[in-house]
């Protein structure tokens, strides 16, 4: 565990340092996307720990980008503070949100999520004063980054997933998971359940928003479209295919889709089958996903190994 | 007399149009092993889950060790001594039976080792140390309702209410858990409040007996009294009506 740990960061240090030496454009961009899509799938995982499908995670997305976006273009915010505006906007909206509407869950809480996102999306196409239908435009990283912004987004993601990790291997973590299984007995142990689903969802929230903030400067406009409900479903298909039973899940499944995603824009309309068809494939094929099967061999190989005695 | 630990006035419960539980009364003392008995649909679920604050009363007051409990949610009430199980010994079924006793400790301990200590104890006491690492929901159904036990008794609560805990085990299975919950009492002086459908259990076990019927208290003594009872015994075979 403690090795897979260094493995992870030194994996992780390589990348950051190796982005700040791409030329090409296209593979800078990709950097982008490959790591705001893992930071939004390792939050989307977050709540998954207390049993639910939260939707609401495109609308938490787009509240970040919007926020950050709005604090770039209209106040001249510096990046940072740009930034910490998108996580906390989403974080805080969370909060409001999570505390009406955890009291439900399962299917209830996913159509809840659902409609939240698409709300926020027809809010933000109705509000002439961020642009309405057409978006928001001018979202530029600070001249001092550049050449190294997706450096930034790689660093600022790996920490989001450093503090993700760490929350789902505390007391926290373990009491999501408890949450999960049954939240009566929770409660019979003396614990709040509701208070702790609530910030689950905001903690999860608040890194949907730094995503949508590191987003929209990467790709310098956003528009309604951007955070409907599509991107909900994206993300849950990268959990699927990676596995949703392990952190390294959405790192993997992120990581794989959007690369061969590149290959499905040639598609066109057909892109979306794209991902419908790997949802269906792998909840078929291998419902734990590629990161559950792997492990799942690994420790069949560990029992044959024990089996065969200790010169193995 | 013993101290009251638990104190309940009139509490009442309805559901829309339905009265569950109707201007109940009684005392649970501090020591004792309450059992709770009545035929189905008496109100014994409805007054577990009002309780412990799992169901809010419609009206009535519930008094536990000097605090005023009523309307409070469960988790507060649990924080103050009242700790409940739930029918068909619920556990945390992917979590290992090690993690199912260590979420029970969370908000009791801060301290890893007082935390690990407290498990081990509780794990030996149910002759779970030999599973502890393996998930609660591969267990044989005994064990499961062992765990499930073992949940609640973790936090050495000054009242355990232990709700059907005895359903689907086989005699010894049941010889077992009775010697337990003694224990539980005589080494731990947690109070139990028993409800409990298997009667020769109950009579062996329980120090004082409430009977309810139709949501209302019908009667309550040792149970040798109760089972000389008139009422009890109209109630049990329907002939009241």
């Amino acid at each position: 565990m403690r090795d897979g740990r260094v493995t992870a960061l030194a994996a992780g240090a390589a990348l950051v340092v190796a982005s700040a030496f791409v030329r090409s454009d296209f593979v800078a961009m990709l950097f982008v996307w490959v790591a705001v899509n893992v930071l939004l799938t390792a939050s989307f995982r977050f709540v998954t720990l207390i049993g639910e499908l939260n939707f609401a995670i495109a609308g938490f997305v787009g509240l970040g980008a919007y926020a950050a976006g709005c604090a770039t273009t209209m106040l001249d915010a510096p990046f940072v503070v740009s930034l910490a505006a998108g996580a906390a906007a989403a974080g805080l909206v969370s909060l409001a949100f999570g505390w009406v509407t955890l009291r439900s869950k399962g299917p209830y809480f996913l159509l809840i999520s659902f409609a939240f996102t698409e709300v926020l999306r027809l809010v933000y196409t109705q509000t002439s004063a961020i642009g309405g239908n057409s978006g928001l435009v001018g979202i530029f990283p600070p001249a001092w980054l550049t050449g190294y912004y997706p450096a930034t987004v790689l660093a600022l993601v790996l920490a989001g997933l450093w503090v993700l990790h760490r929350l789902e291997n505390s007391d926290f973590g373990r009491i999501l998971v408890a949450i999960r299984n049954n939240d009566l007995i929770v409660q019979s142990v003396g614990l709040d359940v509701h208070r702790t689903k609530v910030l689950c969802l905001a903690v999860s929230s608040a890194f949907a928003g730094l995503g949508g903030a590191l987003l929209a400067h990467a790709n310098n406009v956003i528009s309604p479209g951007d955070f409907g409900f599509l991107l909900a479903v994206f993300t849950l298909a990268y959990l699927k295919v990676g596995g949703e039973g392990h952190f390294a899940g959405s790192i993997v499944g992120a990581t794989l889709l959007t690369l061969l995603a590149q290959y499905a824009l040639g598609f066109g309309a057909f892109e979306h089958v794209f991902y419908g068809g790997a949802i269906v494939l792998v909840v078929l094929l291998m419902p734990e996903g590629i990161v559950g099967r792997w492990a799942a061999w690994r420790a069949r190989r560990a029992g044959a190994a024990h089996a065969r005695g200790p010169e193995a | 007399m013993a101290e009251v630990l638990l104190e309940v006035r009139g509490l009442t419960r309805r559901f829309g149009g339905l009265t569950a539980v109707s201007g109940l009364d009684f005392d649970v003392r501090a020591g004792e092993i309450l059992g709770l008995i009545g035929p189905n649909g008496a109100g014994k679920s409805t007054t577990f889950n009002v309780v412990s604050g799992f169901l809010k009363p419609t009206a009535g007051r519930m008094v536990f060790d000097g605090t005023d409990i009523t309307g409070r949610p469960a988790h507060e009430i649990s924080r103050l001594g009242l700790v409940r199980t739930f029918q068909h010994g619920s556990m945390l079924r992917e979590m290992s039976v090690r993690d199912n006793l260590l979420v029970a400790t969370i908000s009791l301990f801060r301290g890893h080792a007082q935390r690990e200590r407290r498990v081990l104890e509780t794990a030996r006491m149910f002759a779970l140390d030999a599973v502890l690492d393996e998930p609660a929901g591969n267990l044989p159904h005994g064990l499961q309702r062992m765990v499930s036990i073992a949940i609640a008794f973790t936090r050495r609560s000054r009242l355990l209410c232990l709700d059907e805990p005895l359903t689907g085990l086989n005699p010894s299975e049941v010889g077992v858990a009775l010697e337990l919950f003694r224990r539980i009492r005589d080494e731990f002086g947690v109070t139990v409040l028993l409800v409990e459908h298997n009667m020769k259990a109950v009579m062996q076990i329980c120090d004082r007996i409430v009977v309810l019927d139709r949501g209302e208290f019908l009667a309550q003594g040792t149970p040798a009294e109760i089972s000389r009872n008139d009422a009890v015994i109209a109630a049990y075979l329907g002939r009241r009506r």
